[in-house]
């Protein structure tokens, strides 16, 4: 009796699972907050979130359009009347750069978005059902992982052609693998635990087991992936774009414009520089942010 | 009489030759390091003519004639020549002290081997277009050969100053395949190894027939990025950079250690349309195009007033059907009329497009510009930047709507009109290779050209030709001229004469110079 009441039946069981659940949870958040790089990384990443968000009301020339009165002030180093100089079109950089801010977030978050749904789900099924299933799913993983990412996508964008919908595309296949291993190695981490076991006992059906229990105990290590395959995809968006299979023009994006910019890289290094430094403080946000949740949820695991 | 001219300027060449010789302290010795832009496809000349390919392998090959110094056509291999007085048989006397590398003599059966595999469809010849004409080609004896065409073709001699002759045997031999990879010419420089992706490397042909060259030896490098290129010549990494970008050119120009040296070439780079589908059919449509494009100023933003002039017609500054009286026919910049011809032509509100670009930044900006300017008058266009190999495909199967390329064909007029716009409806109907992708079909402008053609005389012949142009270019705007290139090279100090001639090519050992490393 005394056995039952303190450890528990099924039910009460699995109750006590998701009670340290949440308990863990502030301390997570305290982990997350006392450190520095995943504080910068959360402030990088909330700065250039709100700079996507208000794009158009920052940018004061068209981002777009070549104005031809103002071609004559191609290459203007940064000054008054444009704070980050002017490409060689004429166009302000300034406007430019925060407009590619949204284009390659926009392409980030779809795509990780797209390649979290896919992967998870690969990795549910392969993890849960096991046997053939798993085989099937977890060799066609294997394939898509042997590919360098960068050369998978610029095989695909090369294949079905340049444009956004493309490049989402694309980016969301390759990070469909990582997806798909992590929710897998979640799933099967738990799927003999006594955890489940036990509401299986109590009748729980599939969906409901993983809704319930197995989504949730995978949540750290996916949010963390996510974070950093975040920036992953905005570096595959400017190195495809840099190679002009990315965003096409007049759309501005930051691999473009250090594309378009690397033939003036000597008389007017600034061109290239800002949109290096755009990419480049995007990628370090993102990257601090996942290994600040990852290392805040999980202070033992290393992803 | 021409085969008289012919020895005449033979003779006057040989002299030239022979005068620098011993008049300046030139010295022998050193590797020539050259970035050039594009690798080669090929060194096989019977089957290969683009410019990439060709600036390379006229160094270690020789043509049948060749230019002088003002691309006036003077002899090489063939010491003289005669035309049959129906303007159709060609009677070319050639050398007879010129040997291969490999030590075998040039005779007559190597000309008629070379001409009659490039007009062989199997090899599938870049030259096959031209030399379809050719009926029969023939060795009379060891050193003469006869070549007759369907019709005269006064053009006929500028179109081959660029084919190299190479050994029947060796071609034969290794095939074509083979041969692209280890040729065996006359010319001035033998070949010795190509790694693709890195460099080509060639040698001093001892015992060239023109003259002994100076140089050791050439060192090829393809630098696509214009930029790195200037960085590599200022450095050192190179000895001469084929092709300068106008912002380095403007930076170049203050460096002591370097050179840049400047000369404008009859290339031509247009904006094409499909003048056979769309709503690019319609001369009003075009001619608005016409009006909506701030030509000039589209043009000075990219080169900067140094990489380009401006285009009107085909016809370049200093061409022979150069025609000055043209230039302000063609519609200048004018939004508001190209609104009005869209409206008339059923276009109030504008249609959308596709312009289709090769990758390299000057075109890439072209493209872009004229998608802004064209924006302006309700024109939407999708700009494609795409690789050659895939842009042709889409030109001659009429797919493409409008594109931008460039030509670069010589120096006679008839290459610069009839091989781009004579009709070719065969190749219009089976989507096969043809030079007038424009499609353009006009039968009174094509009878003009043609007649130019055959004709002898090019006094008579250029009043057509400048006809046929204004035809083309103002009254049916087929096409969209842009720019003329000014070919720019860098050399580093202790390069010594260094010739750039107008067909956009950096020439080391000719007739009238011969390229040496070392102080003066």
């Amino acid at each position: 009796m005394t056995d039952i009441q303190k450890g528990g039946g099924p039910a009460a069981r699995a109750r006590t699972a998701q009670a340290r659940r949440k308990r863990r949870l502030p301390k997570a958040v305290k982990r997350f907050t006392s450190s520095f790089n995943a504080m910068l990384g959360l402030a990088i990443t909330v700065f250039l979130v709100l700079v996507a968000l208000f794009a158009p009301l920052l940018v004061h020339e068209n981002p777009y359009q070549v104005d031809f009165s103002k071609l004559s002030q191609r290459l203007e180093p940064p000054g008054v009347s444009s704070w980050l100089g002017r490409d060689n079109f004429g166009r302000d950089l300034f406007s430019r750069i925060v407009t590619g801010a949204r284009i390659s977030l926009l392409v980030g978050f779809s795509a990780v978005a797209a390649g979290l749904t896919v992967g998870s789900l690969l990795g549910i099924i392969a993890g849960y059902f096991g046997g053939f299933v798993d085989e099937v799913i977890m060799r066609f993983n294997d394939v898509l992982y042997a590919f360098p990412s960068i050369l998978l996508a610029l095989a695909l964008v090369a294949a079905l052609g340049p444009s956004l919908t493309n490049l989402i595309a694309a980016i969301a296949l390759v990070s469909v693998p990582g997806f798909a291993r992590i929710m897998r190695s979640s799933v099967l981490q738990i799927r003999d635990t006594e955890l489940v076991e036990s509401a299986r006992s109590l009748g729980a059906r599939n969906l409901r087991i993983i809704l319930r229990h197995v989504l949730p105990n995978s949540l750290a290590p996916t949010v963390a992936l996510a974070s950093a395959s975040m920036a992953t995809a905005l570096l595959t968006e400017a190195g495809l774009s840099f190679l002009g299979l990315g965003v096409q023009p007049p759309t501005p994006s930051w691999g473009g414009i250090l594309a378009d910019g690397r033939e003036f890289l000597r008389t007017a290094p600034f061109v290239t520089n800002f949109a290096g430094i755009a990419i480049l403080l995007s990628v370090v946000g993102f990257n601090l942010l996942g290994d600040g949740i990852r290392d805040a949820m999980d202070p033992r695991s290393k992803l | 009489m021409k085969s008289l001219k012919a020895i005449v300027r033979g003779l006057v060449a040989a002299l030239l030759i022979s005068v620098p010789a011993g008049a300046l302290a030139q010295q022998d010795g050193g590797v020539l390091k050259v970035a050039v832009v594009s690798e080669a496809t090929s060194l096989d000349p019977i089957t290969t003519n683009n410019v990439p390919s060709s600036i390379i392998f006229m160094q270690i090959h020789d043509a049948l004639v060749t230019y002088d110094e003002e691309l006036n056509i003077v002899p090489m291999l063939a010491t003289s020549w005669e035309i049959s007085e129906d303007g159709r048989t060609y009677t070319f006397q050639l050398r007879e002290d010129v040997t291969f590398h490999n030590g075998e003599p040039f005779t007559a059966s190597d000309v008629v081997y070379a001409f009659t595999a490039g007009a062989d469809p199997q090899y599938q010849s870049q030259w096959l277009g031209r030399f379809q004409q050719i009926e029969e080609i023939e060795a009379v004896d060891e050193h003469t050969v006869t070549l007759t065409l369907q019709a005269p073709n006064a053009a006929f001699l500028d179109q081959i100053t660029y084919f190299g002759i190479p050994s029947s045997s060796a071609h034969q031999e290794k095939g074509a395949d083979g041969y692209a990879i280890a040729p065996v010419g006359t010319g001035p420089f033998r070949f010795v190894s190509w790694s693709r992706n890195d460099r080509l490397v060639l040698e001093r042909n001892d015992e060239y027939w023109l003259t002994r060259p100076h140089l050791d030896g050439v060192e090829f490098r393809a630098i696509p990025e214009r930029s790195v290129a200037a960085v590599e010549l200022e450095t050192g990494g190179v000895d001469v950079a084929m092709s300068l970008n106008a912002d380095d050119v403007l930076r170049l120009e203050s460096n002591p250690d370097v050179t840049v040296g400047t000369t404008p070439t009859l290339s031509y780079y247009y904006i094409a349309m499909n003048n056979q589908a769309g709503p690019l059919q319609d001369v009003r449509v075009r001619r608005a195009i016409q009006y909506a494009l701030p030509l000039d100023q589209i043009i000075d933003t990219i080169f900067g007033g140094v990489g380009a002039v401006r285009a009107y017609t085909t016809m370049a500054p200093g061409s022979l059907a150069y025609d000055e009286s043209i230039l302000e026919e063609i519609p200048g910049y004018d939004p508001q009329k190209a609104l009005e011809l869209l409206a008339q032509a059923g276009y109030p509100n504008g249609f959308s497009t596709t312009l289709y670009t090769p990758t390299d930044s000057n075109r890439r900006q072209l493209a872009e510009l004229a998608q802004a300017a064209l924006s302006l008058v309700g024109i939407d266009v999708e700009v494609r930047s795409v690789e050659l190999g895939t842009m042709l495909p889409l030109t001659y199967s009429g797919e493409a709507p409008m594109w931008i390329l460039g030509w670069t064909s010589g120096t006679d007029p008839n290459n610069y009109s009839y091989e781009m716009f004579y009709p070719t409806p065969e190749a219009w109907e089976t989507g096969g290779v043809t030079y007038n992708t424009t499609r353009y079909d006009d039968p009174e402008t094509a009878k003009l050209m043609l007649d130019a053609r055959q004709m002898t005389d090019m006094e008579e012949r250029l009043p057509l030709y400048r006809q046929a142009i204004r035809n083309i270019f103002v009254r049916d705007a087929a096409q969209i001229a842009a720019y003329h290139q000014t070919f720019n090279i860098g050399y580093r100090n202790g390069v010594n004469d260094i010739f750039l001639n107008r067909n956009s090519r950096m020439d080391l050992v000719t007739i009238y110079n011969n390229v040496w490393i070392g102080q003066e």
